[in-house]
């Protein structure tokens, strides 16, 4: 008898588009007819870590597999056997829980509901955040007085509706359980009034000198509220002090001013306006409160469609920063050097713009040539470009490279349209130069009394301020603070502080744009406020904050009808005309010149460079998971920080590249005066030679609630303990040695490899000028158009839904900042794992921030690629799954079914792009009734063993269908924005309805640049994306 | 003689058959369970820490749904009235009966009562009150002759089933917005309900989704 087998179903015989016959499915490289082998796609390669780019994709370790190692492990404790068991016990159990009775849920209803609130719909509050004064207003979304989410207020100037992963990550810390809860007098709990009586009893110590033995030690403030307290302080005690302390201080910005102009102002970039623009070691693109507006212009004219045509980026720096990724032209260098290349630009513009001729003599020091060459060309465009260049230079640099600066844009005309200045509204030092002279009293032991509100001096000072052992000979040692950290143990009163969202207050942005802080929820851990703590200090009887803050505003007199403005200001987010106005500064070229030729060149050396921590900055962030699991955008390091340096520098010293399987990384000792610490020492692309440098804010102790036991752990090495306060940014004269021991950092980098496969694209406009169809063959519309690989998915028509969502994402626009991922995350009740289980690739961000470099290891060029789920339309994670948890909407969103899921992984595993997420372990389980009431109560919270990934915030658009059929029209565009949409600075994230050509998501997948990540797999993604352009100079390519 | 007498033959059969039966029985049993009255909790009075009777309330004064579950139109929930609504009529009317001695404390003392839930649904289902009514689905559709319940009960199952059958074919279950509380309203005698149903569906652009994020989040 002959058998024969069934002939199988022809996978090809579903005609995709009516005219396309069956035709021999075409190769890859058919679909990328620009790419020769090893190469991914115009000309260029791209690499994602340093073993890739000089050992080749060897060197990345065969996992073996689907899962990176330790990914599969099994929870230890627990032996396959016994689980095996129990498993079938419980399985045979479980039958009996449908016997018992579920408990009933209680409704607590309120006594009276507040005004405007319908529960189980949130309503969104106005209110600031001040990060060392510096005022960026926030809308936060409250549900029934529980804050949830918090977004950028598009009416403030300091925000424009963007956020920082900093602002986004506020939440986490407000529900911290590990926040101080208690008033102590050493150690000995206290109430307020009892504080309040005891300083009124030690005030007669203070009184026969006016003061003179009490200090206050306050971080930098614009609230006109503090200031008055301030100065109530001041008339009450007329010798007392206020020493403003910042350990990431602004001063060499105020002081530059000072020197080109002769008064401190305060820089405002309009970085739109600028066609060149040339950043000193300045990280402006770093989404921090103070760069949130100037993120939104540059991205703004990185678009080929901006009616003023793409501007041109160069950037000076010793590492490679987020600014720096985003650069056309980069120049590494030391920061001791960019004084140097400053004063350079300065004198070559000198022999050609009159206005700075009084410059032309002073060369400053003789350049390397790469250098010489780079300032020849970058002095060319500027100058080309007067009136629309722009020079910055870094918070870290010499306050002579920031005037050095300041007289290039004032010669170029530049003052006025790219960059403006006003009155500086925080303290202009708050530096060393500030709290310097309070050392020398407290050497000199004449303090009785100091008031510490700045946050921690005692760890974020330079070591060699010594504060932990004179704060112990100070009697009366009171200090304001979120934790009881390091200076909370040292001090004799330790006073709670409530969260900025608890708290009444004001602040004001750089530009002076005035807020009001409202809380939205009373103090969970009885905190009290800045200005109750000054308030103690103060002859007169006790306000609460808000009222203090009412009678400020009511003083200024800004408005006949005070109350109804009152109510405007709370809800706007905002206090109209109350920006400063600008300043008309004049060069003061003589003495400059003078300073200028005075300058010398730096000495040569191993240099040590400290930067704030992009996530937890100055370490005042340290104790949020979110921020900590936040992957740097550069490094992709978490849980830690690093020495950065050079391949070059790793080679001469002695440091090995790291081990990408065991992640071991060479312990180094750094050394600078006899101080030293401990480092893992990373090799970073684009570091300059001879400049290693690390970022502070590590090495404190912090409760790792979110795994293995609550136990505090040091993360991260205390950069400040060989930081001094003579030279808090760089220095030269490290000493740099291996211990020849190791330590295992955590990175995401080398996890998901990019297998030598085009995925991020970049192109240069001249590039793509002459072939704007170029990136065309990546899409299906295009080239490829009658000619798709097979799918066994019945393509289904979309067009003729209400709506068809999809999203762009523009390479050009993105920083790669990360403000997203944190965004999402906050969103979507995501939760944290933690350093050991991040190590094992289970890390759970939807999006996952791609770094990809090009190039060389010393010059790379870096492109950056947010990653979520691309919601195919022939998705591949559906068909393998089993239950139909995964299955597509009548919109076209790839749904996940949470209650479906059994977690057989099948859906990760066929997901081409890698953006799914499984639930290793059960990380929601035992969170405090404090910390679950950050959830979203509009998302699932996920439990162990689920699959979870992107869903372009369904929750979002479900709320805004509801809202908009309620009113019987279609959903605006404006009023459904996704959760890393709202957040991104650059706006590079657009989301909408194919459906509507009017649509601004639809005209970017029309864009020329738009291309689909792994097209080749016919996967149909909803997601596009734009290739990256850059617009080098061809005096330099 | 065989080796196995023939009534083995039944004895095999009989197992082969119980045990695929068995798991069978019991697994349909188990979904049955959960689907029925008793899993559902349906018609079951749930006893309140106040007695609360909506025959009273609905059926003698009148009073229509939406003067205490106010917020049944604009929010997806439609709102346990709090405190204040009890007494911004019982601080005038029945100010001294002992039986809202309860409501006053609990009002005075500015403490929440604890309200037994009667319709839950489970956590991964979102539900949307505003959008059901603004849409002709009206309150006893759901939740039954709430005017004749001395305490609340829930009268439909709640199931998915359930929800996808309206959601399937929702002309069945369409009324006039205006008559949205109404607890008595039927389509006028003479009326073809269904074709009213179609009506008021294209009338309100009802439009009715099964996609799963429709309620999954």
């Amino acid at each position: 008898m002959k058998f024969a087998l069934p002939v199988l179903a022809d996978t090809q015989s579903v005609p995709l588009s009516a005219a396309a016959a069956p035709e021999a499915p075409a190769d890859e490289a058919q679909f990328a007819p620009q790419r020769t082998p090893g190469e991914h796609g115009y000309g260029r390669t791209y690499w994602r870590s340093i073993e890739e780019s000089l050992r080749g994709p060897e060197a990345i370790p065969d996992r073996g597999g689907e899962f990176a190692p330790g990914e599969l492990d099994v929870p230890t404790g627990f032996q396959r056997r016994d689980f095996l068991q129990l498993m079938g016990a419980s399985l045979a159990l479980a039958g009996l829980t449908a016997c018992t009775e579920k408990p009933v849920e209680r409704i607590l209803a309120y006594t009276r509901t507040p005004d405007g609130l319908a529960p189980g719909t949130p309503l969104h509050y106005a209110t600031a955040y001040a990060r060392d004064g510096i005022g960026t207003g926030l809308l936060v979304t409250a549900w029934e007085g529980r804050p949830t989410k918090v977004e950028g207020n598009p009416s403030h100037p300091g925000s424009k509706g963007a956020t920082g992963p900093g602002e986004q990550a506020l939440l986490l810390q407000l529900y911290d359980p590990s926040r101080a809860r208690v008033l102590k007098e050493r150690g000995a709990g206290r109430s307020w009034r009892s504080f309040r009586e005891s300083m009124n009893l030690r005030a007669s110590t203070w009184n026969p000198s006016g003061g003179a033995n009490v200090h206050f030690l306050v971080e930098p403030s614009s609230s006109p509220t503090v200031q008055a307290l301030r100065r109530e302080i001041l008339g009450r005690l007329p010798k007392a002090r206020i020493h403003a302390y910042a350990s990431a201080p602004r001063d060499n910005i105020y002081e530059g001013t000072r020197w080109a102009f002769g008064v401190p102002l305060e820089p405002h970039l309009d970085v739109e306006r600028a066609d060149a623009i040339l950043s000193l070691d300045a990280d402006f693109l770093e989404a921090r409160s103070e760069n949130l507006p100037a993120t939104r212009g540059f991205a703004a004219r990185r678009d080929p469609k901006s009616p003023a045509g793409m501007n041109r980026l160069y950037v000076v720096e010793p590492r490679l920063s987020i600014t720096g990724g985003m650069a056309d032209h980069r120049l590494r260098a030391r920061s001791s050097d960019i004084e140097g290349i400053a004063l350079g630009v300065l004198a070559q513009l000198g022999k050609t713009v009159p206005a700075l001729s009084a410059f032309a003599s002073g060369a400053g020091p003789a350049l390397p040539p790469e250098a010489a060459r780079f300032v020849k060309a970058v002095a060319k465009d500027l100058a080309s470009k007067a009136g629309r260049s722009l020079v910055v230079a870094g918070e870290r640099q010499s306050p002579l490279t920031h005037a050095v600066a300041h007289a290039i844009n004032a010669g170029l005309g530049n003052v006025g349209t790219t960059v403006r200045f006003t009155e500086p509204v925080v303290d202009t030092s708050s530096g060393p130069a500030s709290w310097q002279p309070l050392l020398e009293e407290l050497r000199a032991g004449r303090v009785d009394t100091l008031v510490i509100t700045a946050n921690n001096p005692v760890t974020s000072a330079p070591a060699d301020a010594g504060l932990a052992a004179l704060l112990k000979k100070v009697p009366n040692v009171i200090y304001w603070g979120l934790y009881e950290d390091e200076t909370g143990q040292l001090a004799n009163w330790f006073i709670p502080a409530a969260h900025p969202f608890e708290s009444w207050g004001d602040v004001r942005s750089l530009d002076g744009t005035a807020s009001i802080v409202q809380p939205l929820i009373s103090p969970l851990y009885g905190g009290l406020t800045e200005i109750e703590v000054l308030e103690a200090f103060v002859d007169r009887g006790e306000l609460k904050p808000h009222d203090a803050v009412r009678a400020t505003w009511k003083a200024k007199g800004l408005s006949a009808d005070f109350d109804n403005a009152w109510e405007t200001w709370l809800s706007a987010g905002v206090i109209p005309q109350t920006q400063s106005p600008f300043a008309s500064p004049v060069l003061r070229a003589d003495s400059l010149a003078q300073l200028a030729a005075a300058a010398r060149p730096a000495p040569a050396g191993l240099e040590v460079n400290f930067v704030t921590d992009y996530k937890v900055f100055d370490g005042r962030w340290a104790q949020n998971a979110w921020l900590q699991e936040l992957p740097d955008p550069v490094t992709k390091v978490v849980w830690d920080n690093v020495a950065l340096l050079s391949e070059a520098t790793a080679a001469k010293l002695g440091v090995k590249k790291y081990d990408p399987i065991s992640r071991k990384f060479d312990l180094v000792t750094l050394s600078v005066d006899g101080r030293s610490v401990e480092a893992p020492a990373l090799v970073q692309p684009g570091c300059a030679d001879d400049a290693v440098t690390i970022q502070l804010g590590y090495g404190k102790q912090v409760v790792e609630l979110y795994f293995e036991a609550d136990v505090p752990r040091v993360v991260g090495f205390d950069a400040a303990r060989i930081r001094t306060a003579g030279s808090p940014w760089f220095r030269t004269g490290l000493q740099l040695a291996p211990t020849g021991r190791t330590y295992t950092v955590v990175t995401t980098q080398t996890q998901p490899t990019a297998a030598d496969r085009p995925v991020a694209l970049m192109q240069t406009l001249e590039e793509f000028r002459k072939d704007p169809e170029a990136a065309d063959h990546r899409r299906p519309e295009g080239k490829l158009k009658g000619n798709p690989l097979p799918t066994v998915q019945k393509p289904v028509d979309y067009s003729q839904q209400q709506y068809k969502w999809g999203m762009s994402v523009d390479m050009s626009r993105c920083t790669g900042c990360s403000a997203c991922v944190v965004a999402c995350q906050a969103e979507n009740n995501i939760p944290v794992v933690g350093k050991e289980q991040a190590g094992k690739g289970r890390v759970m961000q939807w999006m996952r921030m791609d770094r990809y470099y090009s190039g060389t290891v010393e010059d790379p060029e870096v492109v950056n690629q947010p990653m979520l789920c691309q919601h195919c339309e022939a998705a591949p994670c559906e068909y393998v799954c089993p239950v139909n948890a995964t299955v597509h909407s009548d919109e076209g969103l790839n749904d996940m079914v949470y209650n479906r899921c059994i977690g057989t992984r099948y859906c990760s595993n066929n997901c081409p792009y890698k953006v799914r997420r499984f639930n290793y372990l059960h990380w929601t389980a035992d969170r405090s009734q404090v910390e679950r009431m950050i959830y979203n109560p509009d998302v699932t919270v996920r439990a162990r063993g689920v699959m979870e990934k992107c869903t372009y915030c369904v929750q979002r658009i479900e709320r805004a269908r509801i809202v908009s059929r309620l009113e019987n029209r279609t959903i605006i565009e404006s009023e459904l924005l996704t959760a890393c949409q709202q957040a991104c600075p650059s706006n590079a994230i657009v989301f909408g309805s194919l459906n509507d050509p009017k649509s601004r998501v639809s005209q970017l997948h029309a864009d020329p640049r738009r291309f689909d990540v792994l097209h080749e797999l016919n996967t149909r993604p909803r997601t596009a994306y734009l290739t990256k352009l850059k617009n080098p100079n061809p005096e330099l390519a | 003689m065989p080796l196995f007498p023939r009534w083995t033959n039944t004895v095999s059969r009989l197992s082969v058959f119980l045990l695929l039966a068995l798991p069978a029985v019991a697994i349909g049993g188990l979904l049955i369970i959960v689907r029925s009255p008793y899993g559902t909790k349906v018609n079951r009075q749930v006893v309140q820490p106040i007695q609360f009777d909506h025959r009273h309330h609905v059926g003698d004064e009148g009073i229509d749904c939406r003067f205490c579950h106010y917020t049944v139109e604009k929010s997806p929930n439609a709102g346990i009235p709090s405190t204040q609504v009890c007494m911004s009529c019982h601080a005038q009317v029945w100010n001294k009966s002992p039986l809202l001695g309860l409501v006053r404390e609990y009002y005075f003392k500015d403490r929440p009562i604890p309200w037994n839930s009667v319709h839950n649904l489970p956590d991964f289902v979102y539900f949307n009150h505003s959008i059901h009514v603004n849409k002709g689905v009206g309150c006893a559709s759901c939740h039954g002759r709430i005017d004749q319940m001395a305490a609340v009960e829930q009268v439909s199952p709640l199931t998915m089933s359930w929800c996808l059958d309206c959601h399937r074919a929702p002309e069945k279950n369409l009324r006039p917005v205006e008559y949205m509380t109404s607890m008595t309203w039927k389509p006028d005698p003479g009326v073809d309900g269904e074709k009213l149903g179609a009506d008021l569906a294209k009338l309100y652009n009802v439009h009715t989704r099964t996609s799963c994020d429709t309620c999954h989040r």
